[in-house]
């Protein structure tokens, strides 16, 4: 056999895994994407209408995001969050010790990441929406509740629609660092799949390959939404 | 461990961390000039082969690059008996490889932007009194494209010096592999992540004001 068929072989034979590492990867971003959304509309409102404090702790927090290293955010997350849980005094009733799943840690902590990212995005769309139907909606004795739903909602979703999908794009390349907790989505999938077979090079490739994939095919959706929802 | 001890021993990997961060932006800002020159070029192959290059290098992730260029080519004996195995087997290098080629791939798009910011009828005037090659570059686009790329620029290196810490994934000791050594030794993992996320922001802010003073400098 050649060394292009061993190859192909190879990547045949690990195809399922490595699309099971897809798959997770997958789940980890749109679920931390979904949790950055939240994340990010709390935040943003509490920039735009919040006190002096919550201003300044939502400034601090897309500061922190900004300049740390993702690594270092995922690491706090992953070394801190136990730890913290764990100096927690015992309540009696309560089973111990507390321990979050690992899993659960990811999502929190590229969810954290994706929300300040989110933040920036949901304030400057807020900023971009026209005023006078703001003014129009209030003239109608629009309650909060149903102008931001009828008014606000519909701007601030168009405006952001294509931040959001840089925002889901660096989420899908931060899921990655995920790896380092044991979580076997893509990217440990194929540091097993290279270390098992001693094939380091052509599972990295692949790898790239499957994210060449998904970035494009995801950059294809944004564009279809994009389309869909300008008017 | 006490919070000094932590702060001197994190503070040896300051070199390796901000090296690996200087060495690949300079590299990759040096880089993204033919390729920009590429993507804008009349030649429809070079204008592809550079748009396909920069799609590739954006969308595969920093790990999976640093991975392929540290394990994977060393499975290689024509690449072990090359003469760029002494490069090749040094993380330090593979870490500054690939964060040059992620550089260059991102700087070359702001680039990019810059050069078709300048107005056409700027252009015109410069053509039309003999600027060409290097003096039209030189003289024309860059007092212009420099006030829209600083800016943009400023944010892509903050990226790069933050993607800088994922070479302590392939063993170099720097910031990040040194915090995370203490973090698990010692069992006590916020001190050591918080000293590290210290010397990132205070590194990265000093490098944001600088690029500021320089875009106050060149402000008409």
């Amino acid at each position: 056999m050649t060394w292009l068929e061993t190859d192909l072989q190879l990547a045949i034979d690990w195809f399922p895994y490595l699309m099971a590492g897809v798959g997770m990867t997958l789940l980890l971003s749109t679920g931390s994407l979904l949790i950055g959304v939240f994340v990010g509309g709390l935040g943003a409102t509490l920039k735009i209408r919040g006190s002096v404090a919550t201003q300044l702790l939502m400034q601090l927090y897309t500061t922190i995001v900004r300049s740390v290293p993702q690594l270092i955010i995922i690491y706090y997350f992953y070394f801190g969050l136990n730890a913290g849980l764990r100096s927690v005094p015992q309540l009696p009733g309560l089973p111990s010790p507390l321990e979050l799943p690992v899993i659960l840690v990811a999502f929190l902590s590229l969810g954290f990441i994706a929300g300040a990212l989110a933040v920036e995005l949901f304030r400057t769309a807020y900023a971009a929406v026209p005023q006078s139907e703001v003014l129009a909606g209030k003239a109608y004795g629009m309650p909060p509740f149903m102008l931001f739903r009828r008014v606000l909602f519909p701007h601030i979703a168009r405006y952001s629609l294509p931040g959001l999908g840089n925002v889901w794009l660096h989420t899908l390349k931060d899921a990655t660092l995920i790896s380092v907790m044991g979580v076997t989505e893509l990217m440990r999938s194929t540091t097993v799949a290279a270390e098992s077979t001693g094939e380091p090079f052509l599972f990295y490739l692949l790898c790239s390959l499957l994210y060449l994939i998904i970035t494009i095919a995801s950059g294809g959706l944004f564009a279809h939404l994009e389309r869909r929802y300008t008017v | 461990m006490t919070y000094l001890e932590i702060i001197i021993e994190v503070a040896r990997g300051i070199p390796v961390s901000f090296g690996v961060a200087i060495g690949g932006i300079t590299i990759g800002c040096v880089l993204a000039f033919p390729l920009v020159l590429a993507r804008l070029s009349k030649s429809a192959i070079s204008r592809f082969v550079a748009w396909a290059f920069l799609e590739v290098i954006r969308s595969i992730p920093m790990i999976a690059m640093l991975f392929m260029l540290y394990y994977g080519l060393s499975q290689f004996a024509a690449v072990r008996s090359s003469i760029f195995w002494p490069i090749l087997r040094e993380p330090l290098w593979c870490a500054i490889i690939a964060l040059s080629l992620k550089a260059c791939a991102y700087t070359s798009e702001i680039y990019r932007i810059g050069i078709i910011s300048v107005p056409e009828g700027e252009i015109l005037a410069a053509r039309s009194f003999g600027f060409a090659g290097y003096r039209f570059y030189r003289s024309i686009i860059v007092p212009y494209a420099a006030r829209i790329v600083l800016p943009a620029l400023s944010n892509e290196f903050v990226i790069l010096v933050k993607a800088s810490s994922l070479a302590s994934l392939i063993t170099l000791m720097d910031i990040t592999g040194l915090a995370a050594g203490i973090a698990t030794e010692t069992f006590r993992p916020l001190p050591a992540l918080t000293v590290a996320a210290f010397y990132y922001l205070a590194f990265n802010s000093l490098m944001v004001a600088a690029i500021q003073y320089f875009e106050r400098r060149i402000a008409i």
